[in-house]
Order: C-alpha cells, then sequence, then structure tokens
C-alpha cells in the first residue's frame, strides 16, 4: 500500500556515499520527502534517515538494492508506528497569528524570536506534527519555514 | 612497508591480482601510470577504442573466471568505456576499468579531459574507488578485485587522480579485505534446502531452469545431477547456454523471445520450476504474471535483490547455486528414487515431434540462411571451441540452432544488447584461452561498430574467425518493421556497406567472401587452421527472419513459429 516509509540506513562515512544511496532512489524514480544524514558514535558511520511515499513490495525492493551498495552497511524499512521518530522545524509567522497547539504529538513549542514584524517559533513534533500545524496556522500568516526532515530510530522492542 | 609512488603501488597491486593482461590506451592523466606499465612485466595490449578495450576484458572474464582488466585516460577515454562497463554490469561480468583522473585539485573545475567519471559509471558498477591518496592505492585494487569477483560478480571502476599516482607514501598491500557492508555470499538455510527438495521429489511435470548464475558459480555437475535424478527437462535463459550440454536428451534449449519451440511451450506446463541463477528477464519469461502461473517457482540466487524483483516465487533460497544445488542434491538422493521415464517425459517427446512439424519452415531451405549456417558451424568447431556473437538476428539463430555442449564457451551480450560486443569479446576470449578456437559469430552491423578491434588481433597475432552475415541491413530492426510497421524500412537498409573482405586486407587480416554453404565449410576449416585473424563476408537475405518470435509484452505461449502464423506472408 502507498503510505510514507522511513528507510534508515547505515553508511560509510565518505565522500560520494550520499550521491550513491540518493542515485539509487532516484533510478527507482521516487521522491525523496525528507532526508537527514548525521555520524554516530564513531564518526566513521553515518545514519541515514529517509522518508517517502512507496508501495510496500517497491519499497522492499528499494530496500534490497540500496542493502546491495558496498557503502551500505544496513538498510531496513520502517512504518511510522515502528519507529521514534521527529522533526524539527524554525516558523516564522507574522506577529499577530493565533499559534493553534491543538496537533496531537507536539513535542516542543516554544518561542525563539520575536519583533514587531514577525515571530519564530521552534517546533519539535512527530511525524506529520510539522504539516499539520502549518496548516492549521494558514498558509497567509507563515513567513518562512525551515524543516530538517524526519529523523528516526526503531522503538526499543523492534 | 616500502615506500613508492601510487602508480608504482598499482602495478604491484596487480601483479599481486595475478594479472596477467590489460586492456587499454593511454592518455595526459595516466602517463604514470603507462610509465611503470612499461617494464611492470604486465602484457598489455594497445586498443583503438577504450570500448573494445572493456569488451575485451569483459570476453576475458566470462572465460577465464577472473577479473579482466581495461584501463583509459580521463575524459574521453573514461566515457567511451560506458557501454562495455555497461555491457558488463548487466551481464554480472568482472571487469575492472582503471581511469587516469585529472590532480585532484583540478577536480571540479571542468579541466582539460575531466569528466566526473566515478558519478557516470555509478549506476552502471557493481562499486567505484577513487583513492584520494598514493596509500590508499593497494587497498584500493584488493578491494575492486574482491568486490568484483564475489558474490554476484560486476564490474568495478578504479578511478586514480594524476596527482595520487606520482605522490609517494608507504604502502601496506592487503593480504585480505574486509568490508563491513558486504557479504558477497549468504550461508545456506537448511530448512529451506528440505523444503526445495521436498517441492521436486513430489513434483510430477517438473523442469529445470539455469542462467547465467550457474556458469559464474561452476554449478553445472550439481545442476545436470539433479536433472537426470528427477529426469526432469532442462531449459536454460540465453545467458545460460551451456551450462547444461544442449546436446543432451533432456535439454530443451533456450527459451524467450527467441527460444526453441519446445523450450517456451513446456515450460508453461510444469507444474515445479526450478529457477537456478536467472533474474526472470522479460526477454526470457515474457510478460512476467502469465509466466509459470500454474507452476511452483523455486528460486536460487546469490543477489537478494534478484528475489520477487519480476517475479513473486514461492520459494527462494539466497547462496552459492553450487552449493545450494549440492545440498538439494543430496537431501534428494536420502529420500529420492529415481525417477524412470513417465508421461511426463513421452508428453516431452510429443511436443519435440510436433515442433519438428513446425520448423519446417527453417529445414525446407539448403542455402545461405542463417539457421543453415549455423548448424553447419556447429558440426564443424570442436565442442571446446568458443563462440561470440553481436547482437541482432545472428545471435537469435545462435539461440535456436547452435547447440552449446560446454560452459564457458558461449559469449554473447543479453542484458545490455550491445551490438559491437562480438569481435573484441572474442579477442579478450583468445588472451584467456590461446589454444581454443574463438569465433565471433556477428552481423554487419553489429562488427562495424568495433571492427577497430581487427587492428588489435592482427597486431597481436590472436587468430580469431570473424564470421558477418552480411544483409546491409540492421535485419533484426527491420523484422520488427516487418512485423509491427507495415514493412515501413526507416534507417535500416545501408547501401554504403564496406567491402569486409578488403576491409579485414586493409587491417592486415586474411578476407574471404563466400556463396554457399559448401564455401563456408571450406573457408571455416581453412580459418581454424590458419595462425591469422580472418574476416568470413557472408552475403545473407535481409528478408529472411528469425522465428520462433514471441512478441514483446506477449507470454511464452503466444510464440509464432514463421511468417505465415505471424501473418506477414
Amino acid at each position: 500500500m502507498t503510505s510514507i516509509k522511513i528507510i534508515a540506513v547505515l553508511v560509510e562515512n565518505r565522500p560520494g556515499v550520499l550521491f550513491k544511496v540518493a542515485n539509487m532512489i532516484r533510478r527507482r524514480t521516487f521522491n525523496i520527502e525528507s532526508i537527514t544524514v548525521g555520524t554516530i558514535d564513531h564518526k566513521d558511520i553515518s545514519r541515514m534517515t529517509i522518508t517517502l511515499f512507496a508501495d510496500d513490495p517497491i519499497v522492499e525492493q528499494l530496500v534490497k538494492q540500496l542493502s546491495k551498495l558496498i557503502d551500505v552497511i544496513e538498510a531496513k524499512v520502517f512504518t511510522p508506528e515502528e519507529v521514534i521518530a521527529r522533526e524539527l522545524a524554525l516558523i516564522r509567522l507574522s506577529p499577530d497569528v493565533n499559534v493553534r497547539t491543538d496537533v496531537n504529538d507536539i513535542h516542543e513549542l516554544r518561542v525563539v524570536e520575536s519583533s514587531s514584524e514577525s515571530l519564530t517559533l521552534e517546533l519539535i513534533g512527530g511525524p506529520g506534527v510539522v504539516d499539520e500545524f502549518l496548516r492549521k496556522i494558514g498558509e497567509s500568516k507563515v513567513q518562512s519555514v525551515a524543516r530538517t526532515g524526519l529523523t528516526a530510530l526503531p522503538k526499543g522492542s523492534s | 612497508m616500502v615506500e613508492m609512488t601510487g602508480s608504482k603501488a598499482l602495478m604491484e597491486a596487480l601483479r599481486r591480482e595475478k594479472v596477467k593482461v590489460i586492456f587499454g590506451m593511454p592518455g595526459g592523466a595516466n602517463l604514470p601510470i603507462y610509465d611503470d606499465l612499461y617494464d611492470s612485466g604486465i602484457k598489455h595490449v594497445l586498443v583503438k577504442h577504450e570500448q573494445v578495450g572493456a569488451h575485451m576484458a569483459d570476453g576475458y572474464a566470462r572465460v577465464s573466471r577472473g577479473p579482466g582488466v581495461c584501463m583509459a585516460t580521463s575524459g574521453p577515454g573514461a566515457t567511451n568505456l560506458v557501454t562495455g562497463i555497461a555491457t558488463a554490469y548487466m551481464d554480472s561480468s568482472p571487469v575492472i576499468a582503471i581511469t587516469g583522473q585529472v590532480p585532484k585539485a583540478m577536480i571540479g573545475r571542468d579541466a582539460f579531459q575531466e569528466t566526473d567519471v566515478v558519478g557516470v559509471m555509478a549506476s552502471i558498477t557493481k562499486h567505484t574507488i577513487q583513492p584520494r591518496s598514493a596509500g590508499e592505492v593497494p587497498s584500493a585494487i584488493k578491494s575492486a578485485f574482491y568486490i568484483a569477483n564475489s558474490g554476484r560478480p560486476g564490474p568495478v571502476l578504479v578511478d586514480i587522480p594524476k596527482d595520487v599516482q606520482v605522490e609517494s607514501d608507504e604502502m601496506i598491500f592487503p593480504e585480505k579485505i574486509e568490508i563491513r557492508g558486504y557479504t558477497p555470499i549468504l550461508p545456506i538455510d537448511p530448512v529451506k534446502v528440505a523444503q526445495a527438495a521436498e517441492i521436486l521429489a513430489k513434483s510430477e511435470r517438473p523442469v529445470i531452469w539455469g542462467g547465467g548464475g550457474i556458469r559464474i558459480s561452476d554449478a553445472s555437475e550439481p545442476f545436470t545431477a539433479i536433472a537426470e535424478l528427477l529426469n526432469a527437462p532442462v531449459v536454460t535463459s540465453l545467458q545460460g547456454k551451456g551450462i547444461f550440454p544442449e546436446n543432451h536428451p533432456l535439454c530443451l534449449g533456450p527459451m524467450g523471445m527467441h527460444g526453441r519451440a519446445e523450450a517456451n511451450k513446456l515450460i508453461g506446463e510444469a507444474d515445479v520450476i526450478l529457477a537456478a541463477g536467472v533474474r526472470f528477464s522479460d526477454r526470457t519469461t515474457g510478460t512476467a504474471d502469465e509466466f509459470g502461473k500454474s507452476a511452483k517457482i523455486i528460486h536460487i540466487d546469490a543477489d537478494p535483490s534478484e528475489i520477487n524483483k519480476n517475479k513473486r516465487v514461492h520459494l527462494h533460497l539466497l547462496g552459492d547455486a553450487k552449493e545450494i544445488l549440492g545440498q538439494i542434491y543430496k537431501t534428494l538422493t536420502n529420500s529420492f528414487k529415481r525417477k524412470g521415464p513417465g508421461s511426463w517425459l513421452e508428453r516431452i517427446n510429443e511436443v519435440r515431434e510436433e515442433m519438428k512439424q513446425i520448423e519446417a519452415y527453417d529445414t525446407s531451405r539448403s542455402d545461405l540462411i542463417g539457421p543453415n549456417i549455423v548448424r553447419l558451424m556447429r558440426e564443424i568447431l570442436q565442442p571446446d571451441s568458443i563462440l561470440t556473437t553481436g547482437v541482432g538476428r545472428h545471435q537469435m539463430w545462435c539461440e535456436v540452432h547452435y547447440q552449446v555442449l560446454k560452459p564457458r564457451t558461449w559469449i554473447t551480450s543479453t542484458g545490455l544488447g550491445t551490438m559491437g560486443f562480438g569481435l573484441p569479446a572474442a579477442i579478450g576470449a583468445k588472451f584467456a584461452k590461446p589454444d581454443v578456437p574463438v569465433i565471433d559469430f556477428d552481423g554487419d552491423g553489429s562488427f562495424m561498430m568495433t571492427e577497430t578491434a581487427l587492428a588489435v588481433a592482427v597486431e597481436e597475432k590472436v587468430p580469431i574467425i570473424a564470421i558477418i552475415l552480411n544483409d546491409n541491413s540492421l535485419g533484426m530492426v527491420e523484422q520488427w518493421q516487418r512485423i509491427f510497421y507495415k514493412r515501413r524500412y526507416s534507417g535500416v537498409r545501408s547501401t554504403a556497406v564496406p567491402d569486409f573482405v578488403k576491409l579485414a586486407e586493409a587491417y592486415g587480416a586474411d578476407g574471404r567472401r563466400v556463396d554457399s554453404l559448401e564455401q563456408f565449410a571450406k573457408t571455416l576449416r581453412e580459418g581454424l587452421r590458419s595462425d591469422m585473424p580472418m574476416v568470413i563476408d557472408v552475403p545473407v537475405d535481409s528478408e529472411y527472419d528469425v522465428f520462433p518470435f514471441m512478441a514483446p509484452g506477449k507470454s511464452l505461449k503466444d510464440t509464432v513459429h514463421g511468417p505465415k502464423e505471424m501473418g506477414i506472408f
């Protein structure tokens, strides 16, 4: 079924590896919704968290092909329910906006800058929270947004 | 530890990998490498175009089991390799391409002859490596050879910037290399071996299907043993021709778009298909949904990404085909009594007889047509002779009519379908097996794409024979235009195909033209005795088509056996 999939990829932290991973995803003609990359413990391994919309069998095939890349140490696919996932967004709004907090799974929402022209918020939430928050605020009130994309770890039991 | 330049380290690393020959071409960005190649003890074969070098390395690799090595300079040298590397990638052939690159400081600045070859090759190689310092060269080469020739083989690019070639470093040559993201062969699941054996033992109409993976893992012995134990007919993919002797009573031959009629028909009647070392290519299976519809399919492969890629299967076994088939055979012999020829074999013989009647299209003529030439060639050539091909109708006539009797004696580009593969692959194959006759069976269109390889054959005194079925047309495309586009021959017929006899002579080879089967046989025999490369020009009629034919997008049961049935005559 076509739904949001979260792909966790452990890779060698080397020049060109992001290109190889992205190139494989491009080859299967997926659009990457978001991608986050950062080193883990020893600095020679990076974790990539990639979100995209895809059918189950197709994403299963994509993950097998990602696993085949020599620089990929491990690749796994998860549904949003199977992971702890967070996204951080910096959101600049018109100063007169009525900030809505009635969105599920908001983990942090605070003002980081305030002036007569704008109000800048830091929002941390689970999958879909940033989208939902922005929708409720309304497009006309949003001046600019910077998002990290989702990063995720599989839940402890899985 | 010993200090040396990157390029000297490259030579030492290649010697350690027992490289005997490199097919290459020098240029600005690999001059230091060529300077060290000069007294390296490694044979260099100067190609006239880098694509030819890549195909030679590929032909060498497919025959010898070991990697073949090609070399090119940066920029156009590297981009000329692309078709050859893509060919090797699609057919899982271990080719190592070593390219020179502009100095690191110049990379990304559109320097003279700079191409981002690592980027260009990413989609058509198993791996790419660009050592960033001289000290990385030994492990880069060790990794390249290990990756290229283990698991499911494939081409690896090593792109060496010129400053890395000339700078000196303390070198460590690793004996072994571990790559944490790479497990070439997965352990075999014994439960699945037992399940596979049980399904096979219970089958009533089993068909064993083998492909290139059987050749790669040298699995012909257990493959044959299982087929004989079960008395099961064998089909192959085009790449798998020769993994099972095609004159064996159980062999139905290759199936697919131009497969043997009996293979295409009987696969549809199987209740169990054991598919080993195959990738369910559309050219082999036809529409995936229709393929093996009433059969349980067991798939054996080394590459996890092949499982359920094109076709959902009932059971899959990952690992080395030779090991897996050996274990299945052993399990079968423990519990299973050898089958006598039952009703399934009767049915097979019935279909064979039926197809003999239909094949009258190919057997009613006794003149110079593809099938007759191919069958005659088979009679003349020794079983261990190696045949390479270009891509087109000549190749398909070989698929249907040339019985391959031994593994690694049939070298053809199936996945990418690269015209121009035959001649350079033949020369590469001859370097791997100098004592065995190597014949390139080609078409005029294919031959012209890489004919400069002939200069290499002459220069290196490599007595290959190139047989050109010359119809002054891109015959396979013409056939499709005849069938699907109402005979509107668009861009296929040529009025200026060169005189191949004179062309051969201009290169310093022996050029012949034949106008009868008798003359063809006589000339081929002469060629086999000669120590000079020979080109045999065989004029043929472009309107004589290849059958059987399964149209694209159709299933194997829709195979058409002749032009009348196709509705074009």
